[in-house]
């Protein structure tokens, strides 16, 4: 079953209509914020490798649990701005969320594997999110496979001077249960939009399987 | 009474800074604030709004060691393109232009303060000194706190 088709059991079926223009909408016609179309993006076999402070941790799969969304972010932790800002963005979106924020997850994965080793990478994410996943890829192949799967793309270069360029999609994604990404914020999403986003579409997946 | 008023036109027309005898008013420096970070692996960022009457060029900044060993002026670039939603990155700057009059603003996602190789974590509720140079003004420094958002 595609978005489509499980957006259609819910009550915006006339906004589906509204939805291939560039709006989409939520409940009783009110329009999503900030949301792109999604471009029917299916990243439920994608698999990267999580890491913890405390030792190994199962390969993470893009994919919410039951009921639940997954919010994901292509970032790293050397970042001073775009990814610090957004994820203290999502901090405060999942605040204004209340209760419904633990049905929420969160993975960042780091686009910058070389730098960001686990001692460094956890400590950025649960700054932001306590319970974060933070997802270092083991191999460029794999963060590649990642970033094709969500469209994503990033670059890292390395300066005779030493210093370090990295440029990453700075777009969040929100995936449900069954690894289809619902939709995508761009850098700079207010807090309040994404938590009515989010309330928005835990509402249509309460019944995912 | 046409002498007189030349005299006048004279003395407050702009762009004679350089050669007046007062010096170029301050620029003018609001909302510097500055987000904490994690540890003192990454890097940290201090924003704030510039405004300078007469105009004028931000030249460089800088923090006392005890913060950081750089600190540098980036903007945000957007590339389109690469990847649905094309990529972000920064660009170091060298100097960043103040128009007269206009509030140039150190903001999230536009431009910031970058602080390389932090000495130590910047923690919530602490501040630390950042020092401007300006083309024309004189050097300021002002206090940035450390706000957790």
């Amino acid at each position: 079953m595609n978005i489509h088709a499980s957006l259609r059991a819910a009550p915006t079926m006339a906004c589906l209509a509204v939805a291939l223009s560039a709006v989409s909408c939520g409940r009783g016609g009110q329009p999503l914020h900030g949301v792109r179309i999604p471009r029917a993006l299916s990243v439920g076999d994608v698999v990267v490798r999580e890491v913890r402070e405390d030792g190994p941790a199962p390969a993470f799969r893009f994919r919410a649990g039951a009921g639940r969304l997954l919010y994901v972010f292509f970032g790293y932790a050397h970042c001073p701005d775009i990814c610090p800002t957004t994820l203290a963005d999502l901090r405060r979106a999942l605040r204004l969320l209340g209760p419904d924020a633990a049905r929420i997850e969160v993975a960042f994965v780091t686009v910058d594997p070389g730098r960001d080793s686990a001692a460094v990478l956890v400590p950025f994410v649960h700054t932001f999110v306590p319970g974060g996943h933070a997802l270092q890829p083991s191999s460029q192949e794999e963060l590649a496979a990642a970033e094709r799967a969500f469209d994503a793309a990033s670059s890292v270069s390395r300066r005779a001077d030493g210093t370090v360029d990295v440029t990453h999609t700075g777009a969040g994604y929100v995936v449900d249960a069954g690894g289809r990404v619902l939709l995508e914020w761009d850098y700079g999403t207010k807090p309040a939009d994404m938590a009515a986003d989010f309330g928005v579409l835990l509402r249509l997946n309460r019944r995912e399987p | 009474m046409r002498r007189i008023l030349v005299l006048i036109a004279l003395s407050v027309a702009p762009g004679c800074g350089s050669r007046s005898s007062s010096p170029p008013p301050a620029v003018t420096v609001t909302g510097a604030w500055a987000r904490a970070t994690a540890g003192a692996a990454g890097a940290g960022a201090v924003y704030l709004t510039l405004e300078s009457r007469e105009g004028d060029q931000v030249l460089g900044v800088s923090v006392p060691e005890s913060v950081a060993r750089f600190a540098q002026m980036h903007e945000t670039v957007r590339t389109p393109g690469a990847g649905g939603a094309g990529t972000l990155g920064m660009r170091h700057v060298g100097q960043v232009a103040l128009p007269p009059g206009e509030r140039i603003a150190f903001a999230p996602g536009q431009r910031h303060i970058m602080l390389l190789e932090l000495a130590r974590p910047l923690a919530a509720g602490d501040t630390f000194p950042l020092a401007l140079a300006f083309e024309r003004a004189a050097p300021e420094t002002i206090r940035v706190p450390i706000r957790d958002e």
